[in-house]
């Protein structure tokens, strides 16, 4: 009975543990710090180094973006990418990132155009074979959706290569990217990239919900596991405005931020 | 019985006090705009692997062609700033699928492209290189673009055998 009265006490204290031990989590050990990436309002997972795929959920919520932001380049974009620091030729990396953007922003064939979109990008070799890839228009329905990237050995999409997968139909076969066991020390990114390369962002032009429902990741068995806030860090390259506009990962996510 | 209800109230009030502080501590991290705010966990959904083939949206089409002239604008209006040389050959997507090793699976390997190497400027989204030179494949159909590549160096080094 004592114990039983004793039950909200413990229940409390456990409450009130949960921001401090999830912040300290989030913090992590900085291991993400080498993104490259700008403007991004994203997570990063650095648990073990290499992966054979990446997964998110998502709702395919509002991206809002002004005819007139779309126009001078500016985008808001859900992205995803694996990202590989190689060891050969030493601090180099390469990436493959599949993303939903409204504003084309430099997309192929789609540059500047306000619709919603799929694109896939890749760098195999940096500065080298950099290519960027229109998929197909994107709906904006509220729909859930899976996507992302996996190694496949053998699939009805393809042997030996990696497969981008949206919806459960792949959009892209990629034979370029390291296969997983070669590479070397893999980070995995998701979130929200908001803007341009260089121009200032505006949250009365380009705003999102950011309805994240799940994030995935697969070893090299091929088993997925979900994030661990052990591994996470959450903006940790972005700094703070006006270097970057912030993202909440609480669900829902708005860039109701200030201006640049 | 009157020893119990203390206890009791002793807890409550225990209890009360360490949410207060919880909460208050929660609020803080919230008013924070640096600090890093914990992804929530939510039921796992499994990955779709195994993913079907995509039907492919861009069938051959047997032409009308968009012709040389076209696919050269095409291509021009990527680059950030004046272009220099620039050289475009006829092809099927199957043709640069071989090239690169990689391919969009919206587009369907017969259809009809024009590969267009150029002299100038590349710049892609956030985080891309930037380029001296790039290769455009282009819809010989309708002149939207479908796919780049960034080139090494003012001439790509590596061209498809079409452009030997």
């Amino acid at each position: 009975m004592r114990y039983l009265a004793r039950l909200p006490l413990i229940f409390a204290l456990v409450i009130a543990l949960i921001p401090v031990s999830a912040d300290r989590a989030a913090a992590g050990s900085g291991s993400c710090a080498s993104n490259p990436y700008n403007y991004f309002s994203s997570a990063c997972y650095y648990k073990d180094t290499q992966y054979s795929g990446a997964y998110v959920a998502r709702s395919s919520v509002a991206l809002n973006i002004t005819q007139t932001a779309a126009s001078s380049g500016e985008y808001i974009s859900e992205h995803l990418i694996l990202r590989d620091r190689q060891s050969a030729p030493a601090g180099t990396t390469s990436f493959l990132e599949v993303g939903d953007t409204a504003g084309g922003g430099q997309v192929i064939g789609h540059v500047h155009e306000w619709a919603r979109m799929w694109y896939w990008a890749g760098d195999a070799n940096p500065s080298r074979t950099y290519t960027e890839n229109f998929i197909q228009y994107a709906p904006n329905d509220s729909v859930l959706r899976g996507w992302g990237m996996q190694w496949e050995t053998s699939s009805p999409c393809a042997t030996n290569a990696w497969v981008i997968y949206i919806a459960g139909s792949c959009k892209a076969v990629i034979s370029s990217w390291n296969q997983p066991t070669n590479t070397a020390d893999m980070k995995m990114f998701t979130g929200l990239e908001v803007g341009k390369g260089g121009a200032p962002l505006d949250a009365s032009e380009n705003s999102g919900l950011f309805d994240n429902q799940q994030q995935q990741w697969r070893d090299l068995t091929n088993t997925w596991h979900t994030w661990d806030l052990l591994w996470t860090q959450v903006d940790s390259p972005c700094g703070t405005a006006p270097t970057c506009l912030q993202g909440w990962w609480t669900g829902i996510w708005n860039n109701a931020k200030p201006a640049q | 019985m009157h020893a119990r209800i203390s206890l009791s109230r002793r807890t409550l009030l225990t209890t009360f006090f360490v949410l207060a502080v919880g909460a208050a501590a929660g609020t803080v991290a919230l008013a924070d705009p640096p600090g890093p705010i914990p992804i929530v966990p939510r039921p796992p959904i499994i990955p779709q692997v195994n993913a079907a083939p995509q039907v492919p949206l861009l069938q051959a089409t047997g032409g009308p062609y968009i012709g040389d002239a076209a696919a050269l604008a095409a291509a021009t209006k990527i680059a950030r700033g004046p272009i220099g040389r620039q050289e475009l050959r006829f092809l099927r997507y199957r043709d640069w699928v071989a090239f690169t090793g990689d391919r969009t699976t919206t587009i369907d390997l017969d259809r009809e492209v024009y590969v267009v190497v150029t002299s100038g400027t590349f710049v892609g989204r956030s985080g891309s290189p930037t380029c001296a030179s790039y290769i455009a494949v282009i819809d010989a159909s309708t002149g939207d673009g479908l796919s780049v590549m960034c080139g090494q160096g003012t001439w790509p080094t590596r061209l498809p055998d079409a452009f030997k």
